[in-house]
């Protein structure tokens, strides 16, 4: 179901954003390269910038509707920021200086939510940081907190403008293990917005590939293999929420070993795409535990090494050298083994 | 005398920064948070006007809209029989404009480094354009307003040119410390001299040192 609905028009001088977006009640992704548009259809929806014509719905709520024709002028809708009901969560975590841990969690808060405060700290983790003040706290911990407060409005849905980007990867890969947790509990909508692809794909559902302020695509984040990248690196990251047995996990249901017993039952598991082998045939005696069969979806040049598409029952994706890209004579919907080690995965528990 | 003194040039001190308070404000809000450059322009250049003319000129201004034939002066004592030309309001409204483009600047400068994005998570969590100005603009900027602020009430301390114009050196009336001075010069008291320079320096001196610290906390709490 439909849950968000946006079609949108705002021209800059330089740049024109035409946006027509339909999302659904789960986590949204926007895709896109800096200064494709992302941030400002967000700060459209949340109601600091006011798109030039279009309409903006959310459940049945209209947000925003002005058309084109003067004659109709009247029947114009803009609500304001503060009655959005939108929580605003930015790539900085921007708490309120002055006030601490508590105080900022609860600026937002109304009386009559159907969360309650001691909910969210609690699911989020964060009773032990509540008397503290901003400057006392890692950037992943105010990243959280910086959630928890947009949270407290209960709002109707959770706009997050690139949240991880400036966090160290394990305080990112705890953020992202949280974003799932708080669509699964609370059932509120996120729209999440990024450059990283490898965020997007761990996390969103289905997502929209934005590229100088057009809509090229939206597709299920499964089928983001089509996306062209240009990130050097390409981390698998995989929120695993459920069946986890002694030093392994379940992703789609395929055991992958670790290395280390897990300590909780929800985890978020990264495996860097560079640590990840492709044989063309079936070996035996290798010093590898994690040995799946699978096959290539789609295979991009990048530069000097190859990106490499598969999907193993879950998508995984491999880089490797050119040489090699040559001498296996990989192609597309080819049967592949894909080999890593348990010591690659790499485990953050939210 | 010199207590005299003392005790009205802290007041009219004090009653020239209570009417330049929201002035500040007001203006600080429009020229960091409104778009037009235009406005913008026309209120920096009204607000650092006092700060270049010569103080006597400034008072002459005022002498000129205040007096019984002037503008504002005729509307005040014609309809609401309102004199304010030589009497302690006159003193407070030379006080008052001399030493606004000083507050006026610092609270400029206070509202400028508040982080923008602060304001724009306060309104996302249902904050209005009040409760946002009061929890979020006003409290991240506190320390800067109050030095503004401080250094406003410091400079009505010492004002001299605009009052003397403006509102006379009348013992008890408008003679406030930087007058009584003036008149000890002038008539050679040497004994009233000597304490009201103590009393000059003294409290200019205490208001410096407060807005050195607040300055200093105000740029450490900007860093984070």
């Amino acid at each position: 179901m439909n849950f968000i609905n946006i079609d949108i028009t705002k021209k800059y001088p330089d740049f024109v954003l035409k946006c027509s977006l339909d999302f659904n009640d789960k986590i949204n992704g926007i895709f896109g390269p800096s200064g494709s548009g992302k941030s400002t259809i967000l700060n459209c929806i949340a109601g600091f910038i006011s798109p030039d014509i279009g309409k903006i719905k959310i459940k049945d709520k209209i947000l925003y509707e002005i058309s084109g024709s003067n004659s109709l002028r009247n029947n114009n809708i803009s609500i304001n920021p503060e009655h959005r009901n939108i929580g605003y969560v930015t790539q900085k975590s921007n708490l309120f200086p002055s006030m601490n841990v508590d105080e900022n969690i609860r600026y937002g808060y109304k009386d009559d939510n159907a969360i309650k405060v001691e909910e969210i700290i609690d699911i989020m983790n964060v009773k032990n940081l509540i008397h503290r003040y901003p400057g006392e706290l890692s950037g992943g911990e105010a990243q959280k907190i910086s959630i928890a407060r947009a949270l407290a409005r209960f709002p109707s849905v959770l706009l997050m403008d690139e949240p991880v980007s400036e966090l160290d990867l394990e305080s990112k890969l705890m953020v992202l293990g949280y974003l799932k947790k708080i669509n699964k509990s609370f059932s509120i909508p996120i729209i999440y917005v990024s450059h990283d692809i490898s965020e997007i794909v761990s996390i969103c559902d289905k997502v929209a590939i934005i590229e100088n302020g057009q809509i090229k695509d939206v597709k299920n984040s499964q089928l983001l293999t089509y996306i062209s990248s240009n990130d050097s690196e390409f981390e698998n990251i995989y929120v695993v929420n459920e069946s986890i047995s002694e030093n392994s996990i379940f992703i789609n249901n395929i055991k992958i070993n670790t290395l280390n017993k897990l300590e909780s039952e929800s985890a978020v598991i990264l495996i860097p795409s560079n640590s990840v082998i492709l044989s063309k045939y079936e070996l035996n005696n290798i010093d590898a535990e994690n040995i799946f069969l699978g096959k290539i979806e789609n295979i991009k040049s990048m530069g000097s090494k190859v990106r490499v598409f598969c999907n193993v029952g879950f998508d995984i994706v491999s880089d490797i050298s050119e040489y090699s890209f040559k001498k296996m004579d990989l192609n597309i919907n080819d049967e592949i083994y894909v080999i890593f080690k348990s010591e690659n995965v790499k485990i953050s528990y939210t | 005398m010199v207590t005299e003194a003392l005790i009205l040039t802290i007041q009219v001190s004090i009653y020239a920064t209570l009417l330049n308070i929201p002035l500040a404000i007001l203006f600080g809000l429009i020229i960091t948070r409104y778009k037009s450059r235009s406005i913008n322009l026309t209120l920096d250049v009204l607000i650092s006007l006092p700060l270049v003319l010569p103080p006597v000129l400034s008072g002459y201004f005022l002498l000129i809209i205040f007096s019984p034939s002037g503008f504002v002066g005729a509307f005040l004592d014609n309809l609401l029989g309102i004199e304010i030309v030589f009497t302690k309001m006159a003193a407070v409204l030379a006080c008052s404009v001399v030493s606004f483009p000083l507050m006026a600047r610092a609270v400029i400068i206070a509202f400028d480094s508040v982080n923008r994005d602060l304001e724009k998570i306060a309104r996302s969590l249902g904050a209005g354009y009040t409760r946002m100005f009061f929890t979020v603009t006003l409290r991240e900027s506190k320390y800067g307003v109050i030095a503004g602020i401080l250094l406003g009430f410091a400079r009505s301390l010492g004002e001299f040119g605009a009052t003397i114009i403006f509102a006379g050196n009348i013992q008890g009336i408008s003679r406030t410390i930087p007058l009584a001075i003036f008149q000890s010069i002038q008539t050679g008291n040497d004994n009233d001299l000597g304490l009201l320079i103590f009393c000059s320096v003294g409290l200019g001196f205490l208001a410096v040192l407060i807005n050195y610290f607040l300055i200093n906390k105000s740029v450490k709490y900007n860093r984070g």
